[in-house]
């Protein structure tokens, strides 16, 4: 379809509808080849927008920028950071759970609202997966560098050694080592299963080399019914094992904190406070990466204003979860009568880190709050922003809770003020540009929407699926709803 | 994916046999119907091809339900344990390690990594077991000889029932598809001698498997054992290797013959300050048996006794009580935990200790007895001889009579 | 695709109203029984009595035993009416399609919060009779407190339900005498009060709305109650957890969880759904709803049951496991009272606490994981009946130990006559108004658009 026609497709996007309708998910010609041509086009037709190069080269300038600081960070030790006693984690551990939360958006969406029966999530889901997985190994970058002997850091995996000794299992620190890693594969899986069909779309649409190469990945798969049953069975398995997992994954996170007996840490609410925020953050991320893409890629006919109205809604909800946690430990803070307690969200709300404190607050709290209006919801530049504020906000939500329940604990004379330095920043603003490298490059190489899913929606929206005539539907009326089964 | 593009030059005609006849439908109704006919016709090899799961398809074509996730629980529930075990068998048994005071075997700590083992061993067995079930990677198939076949993954809906199928007979399946109106209808041909996938492909694969697990397996052992003689590979010098000599360090013929870097002392050297003449100030003997009464140097004095106060209550009163009565808080609260293994201090006063040397007083001290330590090391010999000068005092202040307390001093002892 | 057109709202109308789907003689009315609801009236009634009988008769502190079996019970069904409320709101919110059939019964169920607000007061009673608060602020002493404290009401120990309500024990600790600006009675009372209204208020608006459509079939009610459902489960989650905080956490006013909160919503949500099972199972047993609420919607519902079941235990389990990492004794407190007597020595408290998790998590959960399980109604509801009983552990759990605190014999887990005969107390209290109310509306939104989505309804 040309760029006028999907552009004007925004115009003609209906997100008002009414109650009994379901919305049409897909626009503009509705027909599974138009489908794989829209995504499978974007793979395989050069040329390759100049933006993209752009910012292909930039992404690649940070990526290499954060590989010059992990080796400047190796070669003289963590005293390059701006860590110190008493904040003996600041940046490493805020920008770890930052990108593992950013993640979680992506099996929420692939796995939570599949099971939830959403129809909406086939044109986001793959792009979210591979989110996922971006931001996990961005994530994972800071455990396994903030160690201090890094070259020493197999030793965190129980393997039989000369020295007879094992990981200590009781600590949370080992716990996250088990979680992430499953989280890891059990995305990574998740989303290949996800991936095959597409790949064997691209291989039949490939000659040469290409083929080849989709060939193998595809692993030879033709669409075959029977394979078809059992797919569905591990899709189904896997997005229920996928659901407990991201709420352990930022639970086991948050336990790295709540475990403690530090005031502003050590509170029951951390795990699902945690897991609100992780989705909240990668709800932001998703939009951020996914309102871009669909300009430039032409597929706003396939992830609709409809899909964005949906995902600042659950934007909203997570953000106000958010607020409710935050209420609840100020309030229980108050409630407790512990003067560490109360002294710790003082110190959050007016001391010397309050300028962090409020700039969460009016990132997460206040600035969703305009996705009240559908309008708001369903305008671009406000998702954009909003989505901004948020990735700031989830970010200076870690700061606040770990750098500030650290700069002042139990002992005054220890207090301080802690700064970071320029490997800091670098470090972090490199994994920004290998997300997003990896992020471009996914874009160009693979299918960024997943084709047999929305093929199978678009089929359901097209034909009403009863099993049997049913003498209970009649009037010419009736509520024409499409069921959204995968 | 034809395979005739892999066969380098296969240009002699080679002898073809049916491999089966596909129906292409564009609508799946179309397919699901056609699906319907077939099992009723009671064929078993034979499949729909889709580019998405279409949905009433499994029942037209009696599929039965996967036994998927029976080995996902059986993969899931070997996670459970092993996880859980192995938490247990290593922090509990293997090497047990007491981290602050929690219990050896921890139920709610072990939780967290039995649920990722669970999952994580669900998860590899739903992918390995789609993988399994399916056969899968299979890069031969023979429908992928059809040209219209590339279709089945974008937006037309294939049926193929196989040459294999004991019903099979080209006419009667060719007949009874065109029965169902398919858009097109072809019978499909592989040839007869030769197999369809390169002969090297599965040992090749097998071999390269084999090959790529090596390396890690070798990690594995290696690390499992002592490294031997093998120097450490020291990546990141810092300050690690200086040139200078340290203690216990071989320093090669260039400096002493013994390899030391320096001479050992003389027989008999003493350090300054180090003089210990007075045996009975140092050691609390005299010509070599135990001494009574405090040293020449040391008299007794108010000063003494007070210093002898102050070092027994910071000192000694902790177990053996201010009074000297064996009832200091250590030993109490020892006693109220009954801890089996504390033996209770002695008290001063009975006549053995009354009477005993000042210098096995002073030895006690200094190198401890039975389960109590040395304070030698703390407490220096004039403080140890003050002790024992205040210790005296209070065994005199538990078993004197009212006789040796001067006159005026007798109306502050109240009757007991 | 016409129908779509027709319908899709171009200009922002709701568009037109939804069709009644149901022939008339659909089995969705149940009739008007007084008799057999004043029979549950008067049994639930009786019950209650007979258990405060028992209890006095008992003697010796007889009363607050009595409430805090009266507590235990009172929060086992004030839950799962919470339940129903949030199961309505998410309905709404989500724009949920498959279960429309049930939601009328849910709604229903919320209307119960009228009848809980009323068994609220004998709460609030006997809070007034054993408060005594002290009357000089900041007073020193344990003796001067005890002097200027106002004199309980004779049989009625102070404090005996709420250990705040004792102005000597308040006076005694720095710590809870810095609550009182939060913990005082007035205080207490009104924020009871402000619940009930909410809940009631919300209660009225979701049921009332939902019954005018079933005449007019107006779409505008499902785009009213949408835009409502938002904000409204923002007030149902501060007052939840609000809720929880008063009546069951400042039982121990000195212990405090900031998941105390999502712990109650958790239970609310499973209790709710075991109820809802049955409660279609018992409908359907006399008649009702046949062929309209299929094994499709039980397999959902139990699916949320299930769900529910892990989602509570995974809360339960953080709460417990990092008050038990952190080992900070003003914490650990609430478990230890709940498993030893004295250092290493178990208490029999432990045997609940493990009845609790047996009967929450270790049974349930590999127990109707499987769909077939879920599919047959002879098992579901054997789950379901099962889940009630570990929703009332739950609380017995929460509640009772302060109880036996209070009155210093932990080595007793102090289950009776009184607690059983309290619950069926409010149970009958409970069928009786939902049978009065179930008689006035059809027992399916008739006009709902989203009904024929529901009817048709087909699971994985």
């Amino acid at each position: 379809m040309s760029t006028a026609t999907v552009n004007a497709l925004d115009q003609d996007n209906v997100t008002d509808y009414a109650p009994g309708d379901r919305p049409k998910l897909v626009l503009g010609e509705q027909n599974y080849n138009a489908v794989t041509q829209a995504v499978c086009g974007v793979v395989e037709n050069p040329p390759t927008p100049a933006g993209w190069y752009v910012a292909f080269f930039v992404t690649l300038g940070l990526t290499v920028c954060l590989l010059f600081n992990i080796a400047y960070l190796i070669a003289n030790g963590v005293g390059v950071w701006g860590n110190n006693i008493p904040v003996a984690w600041a940046w490493d551990i805020i920008n770890f759970v930052f990108w593992i939360g950013i993640g979680h958006a992506g099996t929420l969406i692939s796995a939570v609202l599949f099971i939830f029966r959403q129809p909406w999530r086939t044109s986001i889901n793959r792009a979210s997966e591979a989110m996922t997985l971006f931001a996990v190994v961005c994530a994972l970058i800071f455990p396994t560098i903030h160690v201090g002997r890094i070259w020493l850091v197999y030793w965190l995996f129980p393997y039989p050694n000369q020295m007879q000794m094992w990981p200590q299992f009781r600590s949370p620190l080992l716990w996250d080592v088990f979680a992430i890693s499953t989280y890891g594969l059990t995305s990574l899986l998740f989303w290949y299963l996800g991936l095959l069909p597409d790949l064997a779309s691209l291989r039949d649409r490939a000659v040469g080399i290409r083929k080849w190469i989709y060939g193998l990945l595809a692993f030879g798969w033709r669409g075959s019914n029977r394979h078809w049953h059992r797919y569905e069975r591990a899709y189904l398995l896997l997005a229920a094992l996928a659901t407990p997992l991201v709420l352990s994954v930022h639970s086991v996170v948050s336990f790295d904190f709540a475990v403690s007996q530090l005031p502003g840490w050590h509170t029951t609410i951390f795990p699902p406070y945690f897991v609100a925020g992780a989705i909240f953050g990668g709800f932001a991320m998703v939009n951020t990466l996914l309102v871009p893409a669909r300009q430039f890629f032409g597929l706003k006919h396939l992830i609709t204003l409809k899909h964005i109205d949906n995902m600042n809604k659950i934007t909203l909800a997570t953000g106000t979860i958010v607020g409710y946690a935050y209420m609840t430990e100020l309030f229980i803070a108050w409630y407790s009568q512990n003067r560490y307690e109360q002294f710790t969200f003082l110190n959050r709300l007016s001391g010397p880190y309050a300028w962090a404190y409020w700039t969460m607050i009016f990132c997460n709290v206040v600035s969703p709050q305009i996705f009240w209006a559908s309008k708001m919801r369903r305008n671009l530049w406000a998702t954009m922003f909003v989505a901004l504020c948020v990735d700031v906000g989830m970010w200076f939500e870690r700061f606040v809770i770990i750098v500030t329940s650290l700069h002042r604990d139990f002992l005054p004379s220890s207090w301080t003020y802690y700064v970071p330095t320029w490997v800091d920043i670098m470090t972090f603003a490199g994994t920004h540009g290998l997300f997003l490298l990896l992020f471009l490059l996914f874009c160009r190489y693979l299918p960024m929407i997943a084709v047999a899913e929305i093929k199978a929606v678009l089929h359901h929206e097209k034909h009403h699926h009863h099993p049997s005539a049913d003498p209970l539907a009649g009037g010419s009326n009736a509520a024409g709803a499409a069921h959204g089964h995968h | 994916m034809g395979m005739d593009e892999l066969k380098p030059g296969a240009a002699e005609p080679e002898a073809m046999k049916t491999s089966g006849v596909l129906a292409e439908y564009a609508t799946p109704e179309g397919l699901i119907a056609a699906a319907e006919k077939v099992a009723a016709a009671g064929y078993r090899k034979w499949d729909c091809f889709t580019p998405f799961p279409v949905h009433g398809l499994d029942d037209a074509m009696k599929i039965q339900a996967t036994r998927l996730p029976w080995f996902v629980l059986a993969c899931g529930l070997t996670g459970l344990a092993l996880a859980l075990g192995f938490q247990t068998w290593a922090n509990g048994f293997d090497y047990p390690w007491n981290i602050s005071g929690k219990p050896l075997i921890s139920l709610p700590a072990s939780i967290p990594v039995t649920f990722e083992g669970t999952v994580l061993f669900s998860a590899i067995g739903s992918f390995v077991g789609v993988l399994l079930f399916c056969q899968l990677p299979q890069l031969y198939h023979p429908t992928m000889r059809s040209a219209k076949f590339a279709r089945a993954t974008d937006d037309r809906f294939f049926l193929f029932i196989e040459a294999r199928d004991r019903l099979f007979e080209a006419g009667k399946a060719t007949s009874l598809l065109s029965g169902t109106h398919p858009e097109s209808l072809e019978t499909l041909e592989e040839p007869v001698h030769g197999s369809p996938q390169p002969g090297y492909f599965k040992p090749f694969t097998l071999m390269l498997f084999c090959l790529l697990s090596i390396p890690p397996l070798m990690l594995f052992n290696s690390r499992s054992q002592p490294s031997g003689d093998l120097p450490r590979i020291h990546i990141v010098q810092d300050m690690d290797k200086q040139p200078k000599f340290g203690p216990q360090m071989g320093v090669g013929e260039n400096l002493f013959a013994d390899g030391r870097a320096m001479r050992p002392p003389a027989v008999g050297v003493v350090a300054r300050g180090e003089v210990k003449a007075d045996s009975q100030l140092y050691e609390g003997k005299v010509d070599g048996k135990l001494a009574k009464g405090l040293p020449a140097s040391l008299p007794a004095s108010a000063a003494l006794m007070e210093r002898g106060r102050t070092m027994y209550n910071i000192q000694c009163s902790v177990c053996h009580g201010v009074a000297g009565d064996g009832k200091g808080t250590v030993a109490v609260r020892a006693q109220q935990l009954a801890e089996g293994t504390f033996i209770p201090p002695l008290a001063f006063h009975d006549d053995r200790l009354r009477n005993i040397e000042d210098g096995h007083l002073f030895e006690v001290i200094t190198k401890g007895i039975r389960t109590m330590p040395g304070y030698g090391h703390k407490i220096v010999p004039e403080d140890r001889w003050a002790i024992i000068l205040y210790v005296r005092a209070l065994q005199l202040s538990q078993s004197a009579s009212i006789d040796v307390v001067p006159a005026d001093e007798r109306a502050k002892i109240k009757p007991q | 695709m016409s129908a779509h057109a027709e319908n899709s709202g171009h200009d922002g109308h709701a568009g037109a109203d939804a069709p009644a789907l149901l022939p008339d003689d659909a089995p969705i009315r149940l009739p008007d029984n007084p008799s057999l609801q004043r029979g549950f009236w008067i049994g639930g009634a009786a019950c209650l009595g007979a258990a405060l009988g028992i209890s006095l008769i008992r003697g010796g502190n007889g009363l607050q035993a009595f409430m805090h079996s009266y507590l235990t019970s009172f929060m086992f069904f004030l839950t799962i009416t919470l339940g129903a409320l949030g199961f309505v709101l998410v309905n709404y919110i989500a724009r949920a399609g498959w279960s429309v059939v049930v939601r009328r019964v849910a709604e229903i169920m919320m209307l119960n919060f009228m009848v809980m607000a009323i068994l609220a007061f004998p709460i609030l009673l006997y809070m007034a009779m054993s408060d005594s608060p002290v009357k000089k602020a900041g007073a020193a002493t344990h003796a001067v407190a005890e002097s200027t404290a106002k004199p309980a009401v004779p049989l009625v120990k102070p404090g005996g339900l709420y250990p705040w309500t004792d102005g000597a024990k308040v006076a005694e600790s720095h710590h809870l005498a810095g609550k009182t600006p939060y913990l005082n009675l007035p205080f207490f009372a009104i924020r009871v009060i402000l619940y009930f209204a909410i809940w009631i208020g919300l209660a009225k608006l979701f049921h009332g709305q939902s019954v005018s459509q079933d005449s007019t079939g107006s779409r505008r009610v499902n785009k009213v109650l949408e835009d409502f459902s938002a904000p409204s489960i923002i007030l149902f989650f501060i007052t939840i957890t609000f809720a929880a905080f008063d009546f069951s956490m400042s039982l121990n006013p000195l212990w405090y969880s900031t998941m105390w909160g999502v712990y109650h919503l958790a239970g609310s949500a499973f209790g709710f759904f075991a109820t809802l099972i049955l409660a279609l199972m018992t409908l359907q047993r006399f008649g009702y709803l046949k062929g309209i609420v299929t094994t499709e919607h039980y397999h959902d519902i139990g699916k949320f049951m299930w769900g529910f079941t892990f989602f509570w235990s995974y809360i339960a389990f953080s709460q417990y496991m990092l008050i038990w990492y952190g080992n900070i004794p003003e914490e650990t407190e609430f478990f230890r009272d709940r498993q030893y007597l004295a250092d290493g020595v178990y208490g029999p408290w432990v045997y609940v606490g493990l009845l609790l998790l047996f009967t929450h998590f270790v049974f349930p959960f590999p127990g109707f994981m499987s769909r077939h399980v879920k599919r047959n109604r002879a098992t579901l509801a054997f789950w379901a009946i099962w889940c009630l009983g570990a929703h009332f552990v739950d609380h017995f759990w929460i509640i009772m130990p302060n109880l036996s605190k209070q009155q210093h014999s932990l080595d007793r887990v102090p289950f009776g006559p009184a607690d059983l005969l309290c619950w069926l107390g409010m149970a009958g209290l409970c069928v009786a108004f939902f049978l009065r109310n179930a008689s006035r509306v059809p027992l399916v939104p008739l006009r709902d658009p989203r009904l024929g989505e529901s009817l048709r309804f087909k699971n994985f």
